[in-house]
């Protein structure tokens, strides 16, 4: 009886008939595709987007110089250049990162302990040229300008 | 020296539909390739081409425009003049197919002509047979593409298509044999008329069967999906047309909707009641009720060319919606559907229609 029904599906082609019956079905209902550029998704709030840097209360970059993101991060692509100031300080040379190597992964959040780079939900990155992916300190200052109005923003809870 | 009513006379039979027909399967070709990626995209979730133009509508002239400005490449070992001839071959046969088909009955144009004239550039009393023979001679456009390119991807590919289009022109043949017997003329309009009854379609038991041979056949001619085997994008690259670029490439698209066009009006013509209005249950008792009756006479008041290409585009929608929905059969399976499967069943049709045509009930 089974075989017998099977048989009679493939004579009269159910299965096909079936399968346009979704395909139809499929063309009826709307498209969830969204026009990108015309229509842009709002970020999901928490999405691992571009870098920004906090500033401290004196207003310059909040980075001390520990180098924690650099010793995490898994593509290198942040590069910290410390030196030693007049009191025995630790000085903040140069702060770098490249998004070309960037996986945006987070690590360098998780790792910093005075919450001094960030990740703000932007993600359209396209630029014209590589120098546009290198981000400096003061680059990552203006992003955190940007996305938090210069204020300083309290630790970034896990 | 031909006097000034014999050069009208050939301005309006000849040079007036010439350059209609032009026209319309000129915009047809292009504007077929937007209503596939559309009516695919669709069935897929998607949205199709949709940034030329309102909705894509301008995305034809923007490919044609492409397809020009591409680099006409010839393949270094490519065998030169067969390589550029055979697209042409692929497409003169498809347009050549076009002049015997009628688009209507004989009409005045609402008495703007002094009298009747057919529907057709040329109203032959064998179209059938010259349109069967048209889309053969395409055959060897494919091969020639298939053997000039001197690539093997282009070499499988035309012997695919050789066999599959030798292999389905015969039970497509039988069903239009079938027809033939069914109307007593291989004159395409002669064979609407006789659809006046009753559409071939419904002529049990013959007519649905042959109707559906010419259609899996016509597929196959086509070489549409499922039947793409000469053109199999996962195993052949593009298949016969893998070498060609450009405008080339582009005329080769062309041919292959212009000869979904003709397997599609023929189907309609010889099966649907070609240019016959749609009418719900005619000559019963529900038809003569009165508001279905009023339906009726309002469908049949429509262009009768209209219900054509209604009829043609339906059947275009049709291949589209297939070529959505199935994959592709292995090689074996093709051709074990056309010799073990269509080619018995096609053969009976005709018997069975030949027998009834002689005890005098078809």
């Amino acid at each position: 009886m089974k075989r017998l029904k099977k048989l009679l599906r493939t004579i009269f082609l159910i299965d096909i008939a079936e399968g346009m019956a979704l395909t139809l079905k499929t063309m009826l209902t709307p498209a969830i595709t969204r026009q990108y550029p015309t229509f842009k998704r709002k970020a999901i709030p928490g999405s691992r987007g571009l870098h920004a840097m906090r500033r401290d209360e004196t207003g310059a970059g909040a980075c001390i110089g520990c180098g924690l993101c650099e010793a995490v991060c898994p593509s290198k692509a942040i590069t910290v250049v410390t030196s030693e100031g007049p009191e025995h300080d630790k000085l903040v040379n140069s702060y770098e990162l490249d998004l070309l190597r960037c996986v945006f992964c987070g690590f360098c959040i998780d790792a910093c302990p005075v919450s001094a780079i960030l990740q703000t939900p932007e993600f359209e990155l396209s630029c014209y040229s590589r120098k546009d992916a290198f981000y400096t300190k003061d680059r990552l200052i203006e992003v955190g300008d940007r996305y938090m109005g210069g204020k300083a923003v309290k630790k970034h809870d896990k | 020296m031909p006097n000034m009513h014999q050069i009208l006379n050939i301005v309006y039979t000849l040079i007036i539909p010439v350059l209609a027909l032009l026209a319309f399967i000129l915009a047809n070709a292009m504007y077929l390739q937007l209503m596939e990626r559309k009516v695919l995209a669709h069935m897929q979730g998607r949205l199709g081409p949709m940034r030329t133009g309102w909705h894509g509508i301008l995305q034809p002239i923007a490919d044609a425009v492409k397809f020009i400005m591409k680099e006409d490449i010839i393949p270094a070992k490519a065998d030169k003049w067969v390589f550029s001839i055979a697209p042409i071959i692929m497409l003169v046969m498809a347009f050549g197919a076009f002049v015997a088909l009628p688009f209507g009955p004989s009409t005045d144009f609402y008495g703007l002509l002094s009298k009747k004239v057919p529907l057709s550039v040329a109203n032959l009393n064998v179209g059938v047979l010259y349109i069967l023979a048209l889309s053969s001679v395409g055959t060897y456009g494919v091969i020639m593409a298939g053997w000039a390119s001197n690539n093997k991807y282009s070499l499988m590919g035309g012997f695919r298509s050789a066999a599959q289009m030798i292999s389905y022109e015969i039970p497509m043949a039988f069903a239009i044999v079938t027809v033939v017997l069914m109307a007593g003329s291989l004159n395409l309009s002669d064979i609407v008329n006789a659809q006046t009854h009753r559409w071939f379609i419904v002529a049990l038991p013959v007519g649905p069967v042959a109707f559906f041979l010419y259609l899996f056949s016509g597929i196959a001619e086509t070489n549409r999906v499922p039947f793409d085997l000469p053109e199999a994008e996962s195993e052949l690259v593009a298949g016969y047309f893998t070498e060609y670029t450009g405008i080339r490439f582009g005329l080769f698209y062309m041919a292959e909707y212009l000869n979904m066009m003709v397997v599609s009006l023929l189907a309609s013509i010889m099966f649907l009641g070609g240019w016959l209005p749609v009418q719900i249950l005619p000559s019963t008792a529900i038809g003569h009720f009165a508001p279905i009756a009023l339906i009726n006479k309002a469908l049949a008041a429509l262009p009768s060319t209209l219900w054509l290409l209604a009829k043609l585009y339906f059947f275009i929608f049709f291949y589209m919606w297939l070529r959505a929905t199935l994959p592709r059969y292995r090689y074996d399976q093709l051709m074990a559907i056309s010799w073990k499967m269509l080619l018995p069943l096609s053969l009976g049709t005709l018997l069975v229609a030949a027998g009834m045509k002689q005890a005098g009930w078809l």
